[in-house]
């Protein structure tokens, strides 16, 4: 009896131990790469098959179009299958699932991914090719795409490791019929902003629909409207720089000229967008997705401009955030694999030629990474392409400068406090330099 | 007098039960109409009802994903993972519960202990473990962590129902002849069936529910569960409230006609006590 | 592993630099952790009391009804089964000051009673944003207490309530020296659940606010998750998860210490 209570207690010891080490783990690296969840049938070395992770899944208006291009290399291509493992890249899970996939030694032998901060790991590690390694092979993957924008996705080591399909601008929209309805001249200066600020007010208008604590897309503008492209660029090198401190306070004057909505200290970034889309709110800075979501109907009261200078900013007038911040990268495991080598480097070739190009390009909106023309665009969007053609300068976001906890700092800590009253913008860049280190 | 007064605490208690269905009904009456709407429509007037019939949005769920595989797949996973969680937790809860052994403290520590992890701390070593097992992309290989994640709880609401149970029980069990396995299985586990069923329900949904767990180890369409359905609704161009809606249906169906079912268990077990009154 | 983990500073996943009790010092200096640690007490005050609390009254109350009771237990359960976020995003749309449903009635009642002078409120501020997060939170779970402490209280004997009743208690009497004491453990069990789910809360904090505005609501749960995926800061993240542990560990050992699980026999 009381030797069957003994082994009916270790019994269920062991279970707990088991599953307080399944729920913990251990933290060993894997340095062994093993092929997991891919198996290469060794039978016909002819049989490739390739994993593929992209963000073209979900909503997303490139889903379709991704799918029948891999329909398409399939069918020119039979030799080679294609596991699509493609997801939305909204929240986190994307980024886990890529990170993860590539900590592991289970990394997809095609991955269309962000550049910048995120890809620093990725790269640092060894994981993807540099193009210029592949072309003194294979010249011809990625011809399609102009020159300038290759010369846009250089990392800090000067070598290029994504190739991109589309890339974004960023702008001040504006509804075109709230300004003439009240007799406004559009946003080009600083004195007309301030003016359609007041005369909005007064009218029961939001000037601005601003998310202060989500305010990623204004902290852009306000720092580059002072600071000029070259001072936006410079992110906390050397000394303080007085322009981001002035910036951060022009944003802080509009706070307290009441340029926002009542709720603007709460409010998301969705909520923002609402007050714009309803006309409930005048103007707004995004980025160029925001015109898909928007009704047809309010596409054509609408038009996007750059920021305009602030007093005594650096500014030219023509600048604007812009850029390509995703990429097709090729792991570095598929490309030394002799079955593999030419199967991936022909998928990526065949998936940034020119039409494929045009055809996302076309789905979603954003500017084409090669010289193409796509139709059937709403005149919203074809002014904004007009406008990232005629600006002198384009500059990358500030957060593909910083880490993100930086950046975030700047966001959730630093201008809902400085617009507050409660920091001042020295405190918030300051700190942000420490935990850039 | 006397009768007047159960009246009015009858009348009492309905109110405040009432009261309290409302703002569990409503929610739900929320969803089911947004469902219906477009995403435009949710955003503007989420609280006005539907005007017509818009179906839209469930047939686009359903092309998102081969929806009866994905019922299918949610069922095998939650289905081994309740049964063995129920299993396992059942053991140990009574080992918890009735028997004084060394170590009984340390452990019922580490049961709260690991309560306390949430399932994103460990998705890193989890993930590490099971493509070492290759188990990527398998079922197993979500169904072993949502195990794991799920006994603690188990285990600590269990044991406190066994801990319930009268000692002379056992007791008369133990003149009887009968060993361990005999008086668990005769006497313990008929008389726990509610608490096996409470505990079942939330460990179903949970598992049902865990999108994290199976987006990170499911890679084939054709395996996934169903609730990665949630994970159609958006992308960098914003969410579809609509589909949102709609998909949200479409995941707790399965789960409140399980629950129904599981009522019914919970309820006649109840009846079923050991010593009748 | 967490543990391990929190002496390094990485991003997670592929880079990693030990930086021994770095994170722990940071820990102690973190201001929006002391607010943080301050607001997770704060809302495991509110769960315990309201989330735990109304889900024993209701069940007493079902409890002693006839008719009705599978209707009650089937739709006190509805709030569970929805995911958080939708929860969340429901809520947020009760709170926004423009055309949300709260202010939407101030406006109507306004019409109606117009020398009330209502006014549209800003329902998020830093004073009321944590009650704002803790309202759906613990409104959610009520239903989960309140299957648990069912399932209990018809696991007692009829015959005790049936002796008692010749005795002549019953009614609130019979609910406080007969129904209560019985179901003691797991009660207690209920609000170790409760206390070491708070410490789990993120989910809806992060739809509703963010743990905004300035950090006002800002809790322990969620701002571990944002240091660990949102600013890739696995380290730190995992020191704080350190934190969690043991505060869940020492609060569970103490409930456990004043409220002596006790043997008890019908």
């Amino acid at each position: 009896m009381k030797k069957q209570w003994r082994v009916l207690s270790i019994f269920i010891i062991v279970i707990m131990v088991m599953t307080m080490v399944v729920g913990c783990g251990s933290n060993e690296k894997q340095t062994d790469s093993k092929k997991t969840g891919d198996n290469t049938d060794k039978e016909s070395t002819s049989k490739v098959e390739l994993r593929i992770v992209t963000m073209f899944g979900g909503t997303d208006p490139s889903t379709e179009v991704f799918e029948q291009s891999l329909k398409d290399y399939m069918d020119q291509y039979p030799n080679v299958t294609i596991k699509n493992e493609s997801m939305t890249a909204v929240g986190d899970e994307f980024r886990t699932k890529v990170k993860t996939d590539f900590a592991t030694g289970n990394e997809p032998d095609v991955t269309f991914f962000f550049t910048g901060a995120d890809a620093v790991g990725i790269i640092n590690a060894g994981k993807v090719m540099p193009y210029e390694e592949i072309w003194t092979k294979y010249p011809n993957v990625g011809k399609a795409i102009t020159d300038g924008v290759k010369e846009s996705m250089r990392e800090e080591d000067n070598k290029i490791y994504a190739l991109p399909m589309t890339g974004f601008y960023e702008g001040l929209f504006v509804n075109k019929a709230l300004f003439e309805q009240h007799n406004l001249a559009l946003p080009t200066t600083w004195e007309h902003l301030l003016k359609a600020v007041d005369v909005f007010r007064a009218n029961d208008i939001v000037p601005f629909a601003g998310p202060i604590a989500q305010s990623h897309y204004m902290i852009e503008h306000f720092i580059l409207s002072q600071a000029g492209a070259e001072g936006h660029k410079d992110v906390l090198d050397g000394d303080l720089p007085q322009d981001w401190i002035q910036g951060l306070n022009n944003m802080k004057d509009l706070y307290e000229k009441k340029a926002f909505a009542a709720d603007a200290l709460t409010m998301d970034i969705e909520l923002a967008q609402n007050l714009f889309k309803q006309e409930k709110a005048a103007m707004i800075l995004e980025g160029s997705w925001f015109i898909g979501g928007c009704e047809d109907a309010l596409k054509d009261k609408m038009t996007v401009m750059p920021m305009p200078v602030a007093p005594d900013g650096k500014m030219d007038a023509t600048s604007i955030v812009a850029g390509y911040s995703t990429g097709y990268y090729i792991s570095r495991k598929a490309y030394d694999d002799e079955t593999k080598q030419k199967a991936v480097v022909d998928l990526v070739e065949f998936l940034t030629s020119a039409d494929q190009i045009k055809a996302i390009a076309t789905a979603n909106g954003g500017t084409p990474s090669a010289n193409v023309q796509v139709e059937g665009l709403p005149a919203l969007a074809t002014e904004g392409h007009q406008m990232a053609a005629k600006a002198k300068t384009l500059n990358m976001p500030i957060d593909s400068r910083l880490t993100p906890e930086a950046f975030n700092y700047i966001v959730k800590d630093g201008v809902p406090y400085i617009v507050e009253g409660q920091r001042t913008p020295e405190e918030v860049l300051k700190e942000v330099k420490n935990l850039n280190q | 007098m006397d009768v007047n007064i159960k009246k009015r605490r009858k009348i009492v208690s309905y109110i405040i039960l009432s009261l309290f269905s409302l703002t569990t009904i409503y929610p739900m009456v929320w969803i089911f109409q947004n469902s219906l709407k477009t995403s435009n429509d949710v955003i503007k007037s989420s609280f006005s009802l539907p005007t017509s019939l818009f179906l839209d949005n469930f047939g686009k769920a359903m092309i998102r994903l081969n929806i009866l595989r994905g019922y299918g797949n949610s069922l095998i996973i939650s289905g081994v993972v309740v049964g063995a969680v129920i299993f396992f937790g059942a053991l140990a809860a009574y080992a918890l519960a009735r028997h004084v052994f060394k170590g009984n403290k340390l452990v019922r520590t580490l049961v709260m202990g690991s309560l306390l992890i949430p399932v994103f701390a460990t998705i890193l070593p989890v993930f590490e473990m099971m493509s070492r097992l290759k188990l990527i992309d398998q079922h197993v290989g979500v169904i072993l962590p949502q195990i794991a994640g799920n006994l603690p709880f188990t285990i600590l609401v269990i044991s406190s129902f066994m801990e319930n149970i009268p000692k002379e029980l056992e007791e008369a069990g133990v003149m009887e002849g009968c060993n361990i396995w005999h008086i668990f299985q005769k006497i313990i586990v008929p008389i726990s069936k509610p608490a096996f069923a409470t505990t079942a329900i939330f460990t179903f949904l949970w598992s049902y529910n865990d999108l994290f767990t199976s987006l990170i180890i499911m890679r084939t369409k054709a395996k996934m569960p169903i609730n990665v359905l949630l994970t159609e609704i958006s992308s960098q161009y914003g969410t579809d409230y609509g589909l949102m809606c709609a998909v949200i249906v479409l995941i707790i169906m399965p789960v409140l006609i399980f629950y129904l079912l599981a009522q019914r268990q919970i309820v006649e077990g109840m009846t079923a006590g050991a010593i009748k009154g | 592993m967490s543990f391990v983990k929190s002496f390094y500073k990485t991003d997670g996943f592929i880079e990693s630099i030990f930086v021994g009790v770095d994170n722990y010092k940071r820990l102690i200096q973190d201001a929006t952790i002391h607010i943080a640690f301050i607001n997770t007490f704060k809302l495991m005050f509110y769960v315990c009391v309201f989330q735990v609390g109304f889900g024993i009254v209701l069940a007493i109350l079902v409890d002693g009804i006839k008719r009705g009771s599978k209707f009650f237990r089937t739709v006190y359960f509805f709030p569970i089964v929805i995911s958080a976020t939708a929860i969340g995003m429901m809520f947020k749309l009760f709170y926004t000051y423009d055309g949300g449903l709260f202010n939407s009635i101030i406006l109507m009642l306004n019409k109606w009673i117009p020398w009330l002078h209502l006014e549209s409120t800003i329902w998020i501020t830093t004073k009321s944003a944590l009650r704002m997060i803790a309202l759906p939170t613990v409104w959610q779970y009520i239903g989960f207490y309140f299957v648990i402490v069912l399932t209990a209280i018809k696991q007692i004997p009829r015959y005790l309530y049936e002796s008692a009743y010749l005795d002549g208690i019953n009614g609130f009497s019979k609910t406080i020296y007969i129904t209560l004491p019985l179901i003691k453990n797991q009660i207690i069990t209920c609000f170790i659940l409760a206390i070491t789910g708070t410490l789990k809360v993120f989910d809806m904090a992060l739809v509703i606010t963010e743990g905004g505005p300035l950090n006002q609501s800002q809790i322990l749960g969620l701002y571990m998750y944002q240091k660990a995926f949102i600013d890739n800061r696995f380290g730190y993240g995992a020191a704080i998860s350190v934190l969690i542990v043991v505060l869940g560990l020492s609060i569970s050992l103490l409930v456990n210490k004043v409220f002596k699980k006790e043997d008890i026999t019908y």
